[in-house]
């Protein structure tokens, strides 16, 4: 509560013209909304023209920033919108997307112990790759924007329950990806 | 609870989206259900270390180039009527505007003159008949007041000036004269 108390103080920090406001709002989201776009984009090129665009319609619209909600929920809005609006551009359909991530080929199986970092990086972004195109958006939303589901219900334009339908799935697919892969949990 | 709900609940309960009461009851069914219990332990370990490996590090060359283009002068919170974008449409309506008015001037113009013109050339073309009628209107109009004063006996002096019709209808410069009769 105190961090989306903060997220406020700096926004109205940002639009008084103090740059300090943005760079410090920028550096606590940027790997965040940056992640979410590389992984719904599939090329850090690309996700990095979003993360620019993302933070240049925050604050031409931030006008319309409402102050009831959460400032992550919102940046997370739109970067929603840019990525819908990129593939509308590309004239790519989610589903095309889907399946050049399929064609890609799975990683290679790695062992279960002795796992760094890197390649357990590695392991998951396969294993979101695969889930359904609204699965993984949801599920990005949720675990990298912290985005309530009744936000994400409101970004995706569906009702609250198909959100949790489509997270809850997610992670059962994605559970199954690691088993494939020799990855018994993350804990 | 049913345990097919559970899975959904502590999905939110996980992002704090249940009322009080619902969380009571979440609780309560997670220590009389083992594996819903184990379940929900397993999801709150996966999300912290998800949150890990899904965050992408960006470059410095990218922080810095936002960071320049975001940090310009923001606009103040509330003064959306006088952004650039009002502005520029403001002005677009303005020029428009010119446009009609000039547009509408130079036709309006051009229409009078066509029509001045016009009326002057009529007016020249039947000017020779009005003329030649308005005179022989006057030396008609003479010759019956001279009979009619040769007639009648002198009426009594008056301040009222009489106008003769022909001198009257060639002073006004309006003449309605059938010239087929005349």
């Amino acid at each position: 509560m105190d961090n989306v108390l903060e997220d406020h103080v700096l926004f109205d920090r940002w639009m008084k013209g103090d740059t300090n406001g943005f760079s410090a709002l920028y550096e606590r989201y940027k790997n965040r909304v940056f992640g979410f776009l590389v992984r719904m984009t599939g090329d850090r090129e690309i996700a990095e023209d979003l993360l620019q665009d993302t933070f240049l319609a925050a604050m031409r619209n931030a006008q319309q920033f409402d102050r009831e909600r959460n400032f992550l929920s919102w940046i997370f809005g739109i970067a929603h919108k840019r990525t819908i609006d990129y593939f509308r551009h590309v004239k790519v359909e989610y589903e095309h997307i889907l399946d050049t991530d399929r064609s890609l080929g799975k990683g290679p199986d790695l062992p279960d112990s002795g796992l760094s970092n890197k390649q357990l990086n590695a392991v998951i972004n396969e294993a979101v790759r695969t889930l359904e195109p609204m699965q993984r958006e949801v599920f990005l939303l949720r675990e990298l924007g912290d985005v309530p589901f009744k936000d994400i219900a409101q970004i995706m334009n569906c009702p609250i329950n198909t959100a949790l339908g489509r997270m809850r799935l997610a992670l059962k697919n994605i559970r199954k990806e690691l088993k494939k892969r020799g990855i018994h949990g993350l804990q | 609870m049913d345990c097919s709900k559970c899975e959904e609940a502590g999905l939110l309960l996980a992002s704090g989206e249940l009322d009080q009461a619902q969380t009571d009851e979440m609780h309560r069914h997670l220590a009389d259900c083992p594996p819903c219990k184990e379940e929900f332990s397993q999801y709150s370990l996966e999300k912290k270390r998800l949150f890990t490996l899904l965050c992408e590090t960006t470059s410095p060359d990218l922080d810095h180039r936002i960071v320049t283009l975001c940090c310009r002068p923001a606009v103040p919170t509330g003064m959306g009527l006088f952004s650039s974008a009002w502005i520029k449409r403001a002005a677009l309506s303005a020029l428009i505007f010119a446009l009609g008015l000039t547009a509408g001037g130079y036709f309006t113009y051009a229409y009078y003159q066509t029509r001045t013109s016009g009326s002057y050339a009529a007016r020249d073309k039947g000017s020779t008949a009005t003329q030649s009628a308005s005179v022989a209107g006057v030396s008609a109009a003479a010759r019956k007041n001279n009979d009619t004063a040769q007639n009648q006996p002198p009426a009594a002096p008056t301040n009222e000036k009489r106008i003769s019709p022909g001198a009257g209808a060639s002073s006004q410069g309006i003449v309605t004269v059938d010239l087929k009769k005349e």
